[in-house]
């Protein structure tokens, strides 16, 4: 018998009443949810909304959890996204004749500056914008996986808990969301940018 | 640029399967050792991992305020789940359990006699025509009259008395039982807790 991880261990003592240790996993997995929720409606305010009522769900329904807490928990704020923007008709609210420097001045998005280059800087901001809005520019199906494999890090298998979608599947959408973004990529001239982003850091 | 149009499907499928770490170690020798003679495919694994780390790279996104529950919420939250496995009182159910198997023993057990004598049943015409089918029309009293055909086999549709206070016994044992175990899973994921 394997032993319990920190997540069942705080999973039980939430469901035997401590609601500490609930809000313990409400903070561990709080960034990765809003994360995705930030990253499939593309509008701060509603990404957090959505994230709450997701960790409220997940209250609600943890004594059905069976399993791994963090898939889970990911596939309840995947179908609060699905949900919203499907009875909202959510449109991408993140435009690209945004200025750039608000945009880097947003609490929410908090850009690892490394550099002290100015123009750098600004070329990663602009960089990390277009991919944000061409992310808002793909399918909601093939957004999620390719949010959940390439932004979260997740594998095939994991993807397949959150999304009820078959390995084969996921892997057909992610191709064809990879396509999409290169295509967006490529008209954004942004594999120039990045390459000469790599040659500054290898100098 | 790479022409993504020249590599065939199955060699995407690959070369994805590959920059998402998920191909086994030797379909990805197989593959690596390929792009000395096709260029193409080492170009095109080239972006698509370049393209793979550009979404890792993005900014992490934090909320702007703590999403924690208050407890307040997360009272409200509980549904009928939560009070399935913390039900208000649990520690008496075994308690209960017992005494329902009891009651129902015995309300079947004595009060049976009393309820199936025949001059005794007190039935309206509505409810007694179905029963007494085979007696004549005139039979069923138009009225409220209360009397039943003593002749027609009502008792013959109960179960035998000697039953009833088993079947309560029964109903009772498995309420018993069935509330024991809802407690020991209760018992098992606070022993877990602790």
């Amino acid at each position: 018998m394997t032993a319990p991880s920190e997540d069942q261990i705080l999973v039980s003592a939430a469901l035997a009443g401590d609601n500490d240790s609930f809000n313990q996993l409400v903070e561990r997995y709080q960034n990765r949810a809003y994360g995705l929720c930030y990253r499939m409606l593309g509008d701060a305010d509603a990404a957090a909304d959505v994230a709450q009522d997701a960790f409220i769900s997940a209250y609600r329904h943890l004594p059905s959890l069976r399993g791994e807490f963090r898939p889970w928990l990911m596939r309840i704020v995947a179908n609060a996204c699905r949900d919203v923007l499907r009875s909202n008709k959510r449109h991408p609210s993140v435009s690209l004749d945004t200025n750039p420097r608000d945009e880097d001045e947003s609490p929410v998005l908090q850009i690892a500056d490394t550099t002290p280059n100015p123009e750098e800087h600004l070329m990663r901001a602009e960089l990390h914008r277009t991919i944000s809005v061409a992310l808002l520019q793909i399918p909601l199906d093939q957004r999620t996986v390719v949010i959940l494999s390439d932004i979260e890090g997740m594998s095939y298998d994991e993807i397949a808990v959150v999304t009820g979608a078959n390995i084969g599947t996921i892997k057909s959408r992610l191709n064809r969301a990879r396509a999409r973004l290169r295509e967006i990529f490529v008209a954004a001239e942004l594999f120039p940018t990045v390459r000469r982003l790599i040659a500054d850091e290898e100098t | 640029m790479v022409d993504m149009s020249t590599i065939s499907h199955s060699d995407m499928s690959l070369l994805q399967a590959m920059a998402d770490n998920e191909l086994p170690a030797d379909q990805s020798a197989a593959l690596r050792a390929r792009f000395g003679t096709e260029p193409m495919l080492a170009d095109a694994f080239s972006e698509l991992a370049m393209m793979r780390e550009l979404l890792h790279d993005m900014p992490a996104a934090r909320p702007a305020r703590s999403l924690r529950l208050d407890a307040q919420t997360m009272q409200q939250a509980r549904g009928w789940r939560w009070w399935l496995i913390s039900p208000p009182g649990g520690q008496f159910l075994p308690a209960l359990g017992v005494a329902a198997c009891l009651c129902v023993a015995l309300l079947f057990g004595s009060g049976y006699d009393q309820v199936s004598a025949p001059d005794q049943l007190h039935l309206k015409g509505s409810v007694a025509a179905p029963m007494l089918a085979d007696a004549p029309a005139e039979a069923a009293p138009a009225d409220d009259s209360r009397v039943a055909d003593a002749s027609v086999p009502l008792v013959a549709q109960q179960p035998e008395p000697s039953m009833l206070p088993l079947l309560g016994v029964t109903a009772g044992l498995v309420g018993t039982v069935g509330s024991a175990r809802w407690l020991m899973r209760l018992r098992k994921i606070q022993r877990k807790a602790v």
